[in-house]
């Protein structure tokens, strides 16, 4: 067992949505309380969990329990299902509401909030981040995945406030893709099972990357940082040996690419070890990992949905693996912390 | 591929007349005969480069290979195109290199293109043989 745990991805949700009508102007609740939304805000949350194996039951409410030598990243998972929401409008106040509550109730000495912005609107979102960062309770922001690339210049707006306040960015999916209009579909077309839908998850990871990789945002954005949670991370080196290549071959389709893609990857971008089943046999794999892309992983628990441990995490990969991602984790979550770009890259 | 003439000295770098300036079109990469050794020439207006047949990547026959320009590094989302007429791409793989110097553009390999001294004495011209630069 390591000598410390650092979550980076640990999921809290309230357990009525009732409970945030405090954090919304008055005519908001209103609009709110009624079954149309209780009812159907309920339901969009528990989209996937349709088989008995992932059958819905009551989340337990996050109550943070300061533990030494704990650390926790706070995702409030409720917002991300915004990215299948039609009411753009009232997907905002939803938020605001979401991360209020959350910075109220979910923070404490050894949990910081990965703040929830809205997708479909930067600009708002990168007020923000502006209002919120001076608080010292958010480590970090968590953007739902949309259709729109995360490479483009559409992000922007979001991605310079994260950038002024040296928050690193998350972005975990919501369960909604490849079913809800709205939401970013998986590669290939509509898949029947949500099973399918779940183990192809990592469709969305390697797409953004590649996206941030030849959009050029990390030449727009040289420190910011992206974590993609809950991904898995065994299929990274052949993402990057095959953008490698093709930058060889096109560089010129891309000329604002100076560097080879996997350097990028290597400065700005972070996966997370969730779903640990994906990495058994690490002997089979784990040569692929030289020491500087060791040092892109970090831990997620997932929690509390069929979450990994960080036991289980030392059995699948062994001691030293697992006391490399934690250590890696509180890399991360101190990037907030940290002046410049020297500092949060590896060398 | 035009024939050849060559002059050597047993002290000087073997000059190979791989035939007439009007024999190469520009923008074209046109195989020529340097001493029995195939070798890739391209014309880009007065001047003739010449290089090896064979890319430093994985030997694939330079002589196919595409005349073109390319694209300087930029900012994203902008377009800066010049070196018209003086990169080479690879047939299998569309590695650019610079046929002044062999270098692959933008460093994309740290390998070079081998490339030739040339010579055009009235309307010949020579590829001088010696050891290749780069």
């Amino acid at each position: 067992m390591t000598e410390i745990i650092v979550d980076c991805g640990r999921h809290a949700g309230i357990k009525r949505y009732q409970d945030l009508f405090q954090y919304m102007p008055h005519s908001w609740q209103k609009h709110f309380d009624r079954y149309e939304w209780l009812g159907s805000v309920e339901l969009a949350s528990n989209h996937i969990r349709v088989t008995d194996k992932l059958r819905h039951e009551p989340v337990p409410a996050y109550v943070p329990t300061p533990q030494p030598g704990q650390r926790e990243l706070i995702i409030p998972y409720q917002g991300l299902t915004v990215n299948g929401w039609a009411d753009r409008v009232g997907a905002k106040i939803y938020l605001d509401a979401l991360n209020c509550y959350a910075e109220e109730n979910w923070i404490c000495a050894t949990s910081t909030l990965a703040l929830v912005v809205s997708p479909h609107d930067p600009a708002w979102s990168a007020k923000l981040i502006r209002s919120r960062a001076a608080t010292g309770t958010v480590s970090a922001v968590c953007i739902p995945l949309i259709p729109e690339m995360l490479g483009t210049r559409y992000w922007d707006p979001i991605y310079e406030a994260c950038v002024e306040h040296n928050l690193p960015v998350i972005t975990h999916f919501s369960g909604v893709e490849g079913s809800y209009v709205g939401a970013p579909s998986l590669s290939g077309g509509v898949h029947q099972s949500p099973l399918s839908r779940l183990v192809l998850m990592p469709h969305l990871a390697e797409s953004n990357i590649a996206s941030l990789m030849f959009e050029g945002a990390f030449y727009r954005f040289p420190t910011l940082q992206i974590l993609f949670a809950g991904f898995g991370f065994k299929w990274l080196p052949s993402l990057m040996r095959r953008m490698d290549q093709e930058w060889r071959n096109f560089r010129s389709d891309v000329p604002w690419v100076k560097d080879p893609p996997s350097t990028k990857v290597l400065n700005n971008v972070w996966l997370s070890s969730y779903p640990i089943g994906e990495v058994l046999d690490p002997q089979s794999w784990d040569s692929e990992f030289d020491a500087r892309l060791r040092q892109r992983i970090v831990f997620n628990s997932h929690a509390p949905f069929g979450h990994d441990t960080p036991a289980l995490l030392s059995e699948k990969l062994g001691p030293e693996w697992s006391s490399l991602l934690m250590r890696n984790g509180a890399r991360f979550l101190d990037l907030k912390n940290t002046e410049g770009a020297d500092a949060r890259n590896y060398h | 591929m035009p024939a050849t003439t060559t002059e050597t000295s047993p002290t000087q770098p073997t000059a190979h007349n791989i035939g007439k300036l009007a024999d190469f079109p520009e923008r074209k990469v046109m195989p020529a005969d340097a001493g029995g050794r195939t070798i890739g020439v391209l014309r880009h207006g007065e001047e003739i480069f010449a290089f090896s047949n064979r890319c430093p990547h994985q030997g694939a026959p330079m002589c196919r290979g595409q005349a073109a320009g390319t694209m300087l590094p930029s900012e994203p989302d902008e377009y800066h195109f010049a070196m018209d007429g003086l990169v080479v791409k690879c047939p299998w793989h569309a590695y650019e290199f610079n046929v002044q110097t062999g270098e692959s553009v933008c460093g994309i390999m740290r390998a070079k293109l081998p490339v030739y001294k040339t010579e055009i004495r009235d309307e010949d011209v020579f590829v001088i043989m010696g050891r290749a630069q780069g």
